[in-house]
């Protein structure tokens, strides 16, 4: 098998994913939860099925801007501006009148911690890249640490991409991002990190043996010896996750969703994208 | 390298420390009829005296899991001359001190940041919560003084309350509820009706005595013997004074029922308060879909535990054996880590942990196909594994420290929620390490001395033709 040998196509492939979603991205944003937009939100169940578009009708007498989406077939999730206390018992009073509806959860975020929110997460983001870059260049050297950022990158622009694209071209709630959707993307980076460091170890260790083969022969081998594992591990992982998100309620579907998307991607990247661009740059830079 | 009998040794000691943690406390409470989960009084706690540590072991449920109300809380418009910081903790006294006097054992009040307050209430809904936190007042001490209220009197005080008596203003005398250090609801020993008691810090002190002494020289009844009490802008007690109060402590009495007494006594903690409190953030989860996200969490870790040991043992046999082992020893020793420390277990929390299995998973991995290449090379079984666990070590370690890396950046710098997550990945991956490492290696070590586990079939190898 000649990884290596046909990385443009891996390569391509990712582009191909990758494109549309920093499109999607540029020109239609995302589709923010509360958490990041502000305002309140109440998942409300009722004792018997009570359809979407009856309470929208319902929350609209309130005018706050109230957008009420089905959580299952007893279960209405109702996302409005941020509501005053005299409002918001109004719609609870309501809605437990009219319907019998009581509030199983509820949220409310204010303007200030919104947009911190929104500004500490990628600030996040960039303090644990950096902080890997330093650790991958102590152990291994810079090319590695860049390497492997980068896989990491494609992994973070894959997730946000084909969340924005379900958020705003399909106008999903699943493609909603919260802080349950940072937390996924943290971890992608973290095991997206975890399976190029897998691979990096092996060309390691193989470089360290003096052989006959050329930089580009023992990154394709040292990728094949390593593929079992990289398969096995992230498909107990897949399978974990696949569980989840079969079983898991409506307000955290989009959570396995995006760590399913972000580890099937973080196995590809390092796979097919990091360790090929080692060679790239090796042959750009033959030192 | 043989089996290492003090290793081994400690990981029967950890073992049965780790299922004693797990276990005993269940045992105990069925025994003596208590409930299963949740904090009770009269369990033993494991407690360390000279460090401080006490903690009984049950698992802490965050309040997604159990039910309850989270609120991030604001200090706004606080009073010149008082640093922020200073507000908030007066502010974190007051808060705490409401939720204590409402009986709710759980529950957290603590400063985050400069000027936030975070409020966790299991078991309770925010409209219990808010009124839990009421209305938080500020609260200020006037004399009457000849003349006629000025238009800045006006503005600050209502109207209709500082023109009461013909004649006379309010004027501020310095006392403010900063000072009032406590007051709580109390009888009067002589007629057994309801009363107030305060106390004031030494400048409040000062101030009263002086005040005090200063309005008993009028005739009783005057104007100028009162002093008023505001809270906000409203009048709430205009007292006469009969003797000078010094030493600290004062008692308003005068037609109190028990309930407005009490009111008072909270107001005027609550008075202290040298700002407002804003409600900027609030998350709450009923009790009914706490339990069930329990229940589905449950089951989708038991769930995805079976698939990965079933695929363990399809895929490796016999070392897939181990590495359930393994797997299950990991899971018994991270619960008891969690109890021990009363780490929070939260949505995220769980998630971070189910992530930790798959990285346990990946060390038994990492060794199980480095043992394999080595069988595949013609070594005998014990080389194999010593080189395997050997070879797959630096894999294992640098990919954990650099989840360790990520796990500590969340835990610093991220959200409540996120600080949850980081914390039990944290614990998952040091703890997965200890199990890959030694555990696996050691079970290993075992296999490898057992004469019925020596055939390469069980390992999923073809014995090498040349061999």
């Amino acid at each position: 098998m000649d990884i290596v040998g046909r990385r443009n196509w891996y390569f391509l492939l990712s582009l191909a994913i990758i494109l549309p979603g920093i499109i999607s991205m540029l020109f239609f944003g995302f589709r923010l939860g509360i958490d990041f937009a502000g305002g309140d939100q109440f998942n409300i169940a009722f004792t018997k099925p009570t359809s979407a578009a009856v309470v929208q009708r319902e929350m609209d007498t309130f005018n706050v801007e109230a957008t009420v989406q089905q959580a299952g077939p007893n279960n209405v999730l109702i996302t409005t501006k941020p509501l005053g206390i005299k409002e918001e018992s109004a719609v609870r009073d309501d809605l437990s009148k009219k319907f019998g509806g009581t509030v199983a959860s509820s949220a409310f975020v204010g303007p200030t911690i919104a947009r911190e929110l929104v500004v500490g997460a990628g600030a996040l983001i960039a303090i644990a890249s950096i902080l890997i870059v330093a650790y991958l260049s102590f152990r291994f050297n810079y090319k590695f640490a860049v390497c492997a950022i980068l896989a990491l990158l494609h992994d973070v622009f894959v997730l946000t991409g084909v969340y924005s694209i379900l958020g705003k071209i399909f106008n999903l709630q699943l493609g909603e991002i919260n802080t349950l959707f940072v937390t996924a993307a943290l971890t992608v980076i973290g095991f997206s990190v975890h399976d190029t460091i897998v691979i990096f170890d092996r060309i390691r260790e193989n470089l360290r043996q003096a052989s006959r083969l050329t930089f580009e022969q023992n990154v394709n081998l040292s990728i094949i010896q390593s593929l079992a594992r990289s398969i096995n591990t992230s498909m107990t992982v897949v399978f974990v996750l696949v569980a989840l998100f079969l079983i898991s309620p409506q307000n955290i579907k989009g959570f396995t969703l995006a760590l399913l998307i972000g580890i099937v991607s973080g196995t590809y990247s390092s796979i097919f994208n990091a360790s090929p661009l080692l060679v790239v740059w090796r042959r750009l830079d033959p030192r | 390298m043989r089996v290492d009998r003090r290793l081994l040794f400690l990981i029967g000691v950890i073992a049965v420390l780790a299922l004693f943690v797990d276990g005993f406390a269940y045992v105990y409470r069925a025994a003596t009829n208590q409930p299963l989960t949740g904090k009770i009084r009269g369990v033993p706690t494991l407690s360390i005296p000279f460090l401080g540590f006490e903690q009984q072991l049950y698992v802490h449920k965050g309040l997604d899991l159990q039910g309850g109300t989270h609120l991030e809380l604001e200090i706004t418009n606080v009073r010149s001359g008082t640093p922020v910081r200073e507000a908030r903790d007066i502010a974190v006294q007051i808060v705490e001190r409401r939720v204590n006097s409402s009986g709710y054992a759980e529950s957290v009040v603590r400063p985050e940041g400069d000027d936030r307050i975070l409020v966790e209430l299991p078991g309770v809904n925010l409209e219990q919560a808010k009124q839990i936190l009421g209305k938080t007042s500020y609260l200020t001490i006037y004399e009457w003084v000849p003349g006629t209220p000025d238009a800045k009197t006006l503005a600050e005080l209502n109207p209709t309350d500082a023109n009461k008596y013909q004649g006379f203003k309010p004027q501020f005398t310095n006392i403010d509820g900063s000072m009032i250090t406590s007051a709580s609801r109390s009888t009067d020993s002589n007629t057994n009706l309801p009363d107030v008691q305060f106390s004031f810090n030494n400048t409040g002190s000062d101030r009263f005595c002086t005040l005090t002494r200063d309005r008993v020289t009028h005739p009783q009844g005057t104007p100028e013997n009162k002093i008023a009490i505001f809270i906000d802008r409203d009048l709430v007690e205009d007292a006469n004074v009969i003797s000078e109060i010094c030493g600290g402590t004062g008692i308003i009495t005068g037609g109190f029922t028990p309930a407005s007494a009490q009111a008072l006594a909270i107001q005027l903690n609550s008075g202290a308060l040298p700002g407002s409190i804003n409600l900027v953030s609030s998350t709450e989860v009923g009790a009914t879909l706490g339990a069930s996200t329990v229940k589905l969490s449950l089951l989708a870790g038991a769930f995805g535990l079976a698939i990965v040991i079933l695929f363990m043992l399809l895929y490796y046999r016999l070392p897939g054996v181990v590495a359930s082992l393994a797997l299950l020893l990991y899971a018994a020793i991270a619960l008891a880590i969690f109890k021990i420390f009363g780490v929070t277990l939260t949505l995220a929390g769980l998630a971070g942990f189910i992530l930790s299995v798959g990285m346990a998973v990946d060390a038994n991995v990492l060794i199980f196909e480095r043992v394999k290449e080595e069988l595949r090379a013609g070594r005998t079984l014990g080389a194999s594994m010593e080189a395997g666990v050997h070879r797959a070590w630096p894999a294992i370690r640098d990919s954990n420290i650099s989840t360790l890396i990520t796990c500590f950046v969340l835990y610093f710098f991220g959200a409540p929620l996120i600080k949850g997550f980081a914390i039990t990945l944290a614990i998952g991956v040091m703890v997965s390490m200890f199990s890959a490492i030694v555990t696996t290696q050691q079970f290993l070590q075992i296999l490898a001395g057992l004469r019925p586990a020596r055939r390469l079939a069980l390992y999923g190898v073809q014995a090498p033709k040349a061999a």
